[in-house]
């Protein structure tokens, strides 16, 4: 629009022209056509009447105005009404609205609500579990420590359990050791003795040292006065100790099975025997001799 | 460890076997030989005049008569210590005398005495017994056996019984009469005290258990009699006059019986009398003669003398109605059983060849011993202690003892006429 002119405007844009035109003249349309819409027939009949109009008595006129000041009372009633109508109508969209509004507020809010309840728990959740973790992170950290320590325990135990068996074996070893060495001694004190008792067993040695049991049960036998009591039943053990000249020095009743008269004869008679027959070799001396005296 | 285990084992057989193992001499064959000893004739302890002491005598003889001591002759003694302070027991070991009695006898007031005596073992240098008992002048010789039987026991283990008494018949002839007696004395013969005189014949004492009463047979109403005396009071009792044979009455280990030889039912046979209710039992049944019953310890068998196999024997009835049983098979003639007290011997008369001898036969085994010589010894008698056996003996009918092993015989002292079938008390109190 180089000039502004409502040419230029038209030559400029022709089609808005045109439009701003048929709005201008459909408002005015519009604006005839409302003051009396609802008598169209009516207003067609006006326009037929105007002419006459004039000619019309003003008694028509005034029943023309009635009707018209009650068709307007009556249409701004109806508008009133519709306007209330409206209004209540809104009023009630309003508080429906309201409402709903209300209720998508409480809802919201109870959503909010929950939202930030659930927000709470995931929090408190989130705290528990960070708890627990903790927890869990702690025991763990104690049963390492507790498992450290048996650990160390059983390693101390193992290495205090190998020192005893070390002492127990060194004693073992120790004992055993000795054991050897009695057993060595017994067995040098056994050999020896056989030694000695293979000598006394030889076959000369038995000769003499039962001539020389004989020679004493003979001597004491001689000297021992049975008494009338004695039977087969009766004995008596008599130890004597012997000097080697074979003299008695002492007599002690050992185990006796018999009566007074029984014990007085046998020790009797190892005493009557006393000097007791000379032993035929120191060998087969003993100062000690048991005799077993039997009642026959 | 086996090893050690098998060490320890040859140590412990190392200790249990030591070779210095002391000798061991068994010695079952000692003697029987008299033992000796050395009674110290008694001493009068006192200044008063010295009453007659040779009852004390009577010690050594006793104990010699039992065959188990020596006593040593009192002229051979060593010395003759009157108490222990001057007792030298060397002097005794040397002469291998074992043991010595000493003993002393004072007045004691009121015509008592105080006996006192000791018992020593010489080697072992020991008082085995000491007394101090009192008597009087009467009873000084039952003092003396009382102390025999002190040291017999001691020494031998037996109960001694040098303090019973023995009853016999003595026979006095005369031309064509004869007296007869019952008489009982001290076991040695001494102190004889008549029970019964009669001109008939009187048989076959024997001592009831208690030693209060003798049964026996006499002839006095000119028939066999059997009769039962109280010796305290002289008073007695007809116990049997059955037709025929009433004899040979012994009395029961129980005292309750009488068993007896009688004929009243043909020939002579075996019966027991209860005393109580004189009911008879009749132990033997035989057409040969059964006689001489003795009792064994149970008062119920029986063993008797029967000629039922031509010659006598000794046989053994176990209770009335039991088959007598034949015991002896040695000898022609065997008789007049004694049984003694413990049931283990049986004395009788023992014919070999031409002699009458007393023997023994021991229940147990039926071993024999024969103790004596004879020619004609008759109805022995065992001692209540089984030590000796009282016998008449010979021709002469002497009493005489000998000890139960035979090894020592003895007459005791001579009596007028004969002596015949002593029989000797049990145990007196």
């Amino acid at each position: 629009m180089k000039d502004g002119s409502l040419l230029g405007i038209i030559r400029y844009d022709s089609k808005a022209f045109y439009i701003a035109l048929i709005l201008h003249l459909l408002i005015v349309v519009v604006l005839v056509v409302s003051v009396n819409f609802s008598e169209r027939p009516v207003t067609a009949h006006k326009e037929v009447e105007t002419v006459q109009a004039v000619v019309v008595d003003s008694q028509i006129i005034q029943a023309e105005l009635d009707k018209i000041k009650k068709s307007e009372a009556r249409k701004k009633q109806k508008e009133e009404s519709r306007l209330k109508k409206l209004s209540d109508t809104t009023r009630k969209e309003e508080q429906k609205q309201r409402q709903a509004q209300e209720k998508r507020r409480l809802e919201e809010q109870r959503i909010a609500d929950l939202k930030q309840k659930r927000l709470a728990e995931e929090k408190q959740r989130q705290i528990e579990s960070q708890q627990l973790a903790d927890l869990k992170k702690k025991k763990q950290a104690l049963e390492e420590q507790r498992q450290a320590e048996q650990q160390r325990l059983s390693v101390l135990q193992k290495e205090r359990q190998e020192e005893e068996l070390a002492r127990e074996n060194a004693k073992r070893a120790a004992e055993e050791e000795k054991q050897k060495e009695l057993n060595a001694q017994a067995l040098r004190k056994k050999l020896a003795e056989e030694e000695q008792q293979r000598y006394l067993n030889s076959d000369k040695m038995k000769k003499l040292r039962s001539q020389y049991v004989k020679s004493i049960e003979r001597h004491v036998g001689k000297n021992w006065i049975k008494p009338a009591s004695a039977n087969k039943d009766m004995f008596c053990n008599v130890i004597i100790t012997q000097n080697r000249a074979g003299t008695v020095l002492s007599v002690k009743t050992d185990e006796c099975k018999g009566d007074k008269a029984f014990q007085l004869s046998v020790e009797r008679a190892v005493l009557k025997a006393s000097p007791l027959p000379d032993a035929p070799s120191e060998d087969v001396f003993d100062r000690t001799v048991q005799f077993t005296f039997v009642g026959h | 460890m086996k090893a050690l285990l098998t060490f320890t084992c040859i140590l412990i057989y190392a200790w249990a076997t030591p070779s210095y193992a002391i000798l061991n001499v068994e010695i079952t064959q000692g003697t029987e030989d008299a033992l000796p000893i050395a009674i110290v004739p008694f001493y009068w302890d006192s200044k008063e005049t010295a009453p007659d002491l040779s009852d004390f005598n009577v010690i050594a003889s006793d104990l010699l008569r039992s065959g188990r001591f020596a006593p040593v002759p009192e002229d051979k003694l060593l010395s003759r210590p009157t108490s222990t302070e001057n007792l030298d027991f060397s002097s005794w070991k040397v002469a291998g005398i074992d043991n010595l009695v000493i003993g002393s006898v004072r007045p004691a007031g009121n015509q008592q005495f105080a006996v006192k005596f000791q018992l020593f073992d010489v080697f072992k240098g020991e008082q085995l017994l000491g007394y101090s008992l009192t008597a009087d002048a009467s009873s000084l010789r039952y003092t003396a056996h009382h102390i025999s039987d002190l040291i017999y026991q001691q020494l031998t283990g037996q109960k001694g019984a040098f303090n019973t008494k023995v009853a016999y018949v003595t026979v006095i002839r005369d031309k064509d009469t004869a007296s007869y007696k019952l008489e009982v004395s001290d076991t040695d013969g001494f102190n004889p005290v008549t029970i019964l005189t009669s001109s008939q014949p009187v048989m076959s004492p024997s001592w009831s258990p208690d030693g209060s009463r003798l049964a026996y047979v006499s002839f006095e109403k000119r028939r066999a009699q059997i009769y039962t005396q109280i010796l305290s009071s002289g008073e007695r009792i007809k116990v049997s006059e059955f037709a025929g044979l009433n004899g040979a009455p012994v009395w029961s280990p129980d005292g309750k019986k009488l068993a007896m030889t009688l004929s009243k039912d043909g020939n002579a046979d075996i019966y027991v009398l209860t005393l109580k209710d004189k009911s008879l039992q009749r132990m033997s049944k035989h057409w040969g003669i059964d006689t001489e019953p003795t009792w064994l310890p149970d008062s119920r068998s029986l063993v008797f003398t029967s000629n039922r196999s031509g010659k006598p024997q000794l046989y053994k009835v176990d209770g009335p109605g039991a088959k007598p049983r034949r015991l002896t098979f040695e000898g022609s003639y065997n008789s007049s059983a004694e049984i003694s007290k413990d049931g283990q011997k049986m004395a009788f008369v023992y014919k070999d060849k031409s002699a009458f001898k007393i023997a023994t036969m021991d229940l147990e085994t039926g071993v024999i011993e024969v103790l004596t010589d004879g020619p004609l010894d008759e109805s022995p008698s065992f001692a209540p202690n089984g030590s000796m056996i009282l016998y008449a003996e010979g021709q002469r009918a002497a009493l005489a003892a000998v000890s139960a092993d035979g090894r020592f015989k003895q007459r005791l002292v001579a009596k007028e006429g004969e002596v015949r079938e002593p029989s000797w008390s049990p145990f007196l109190q």
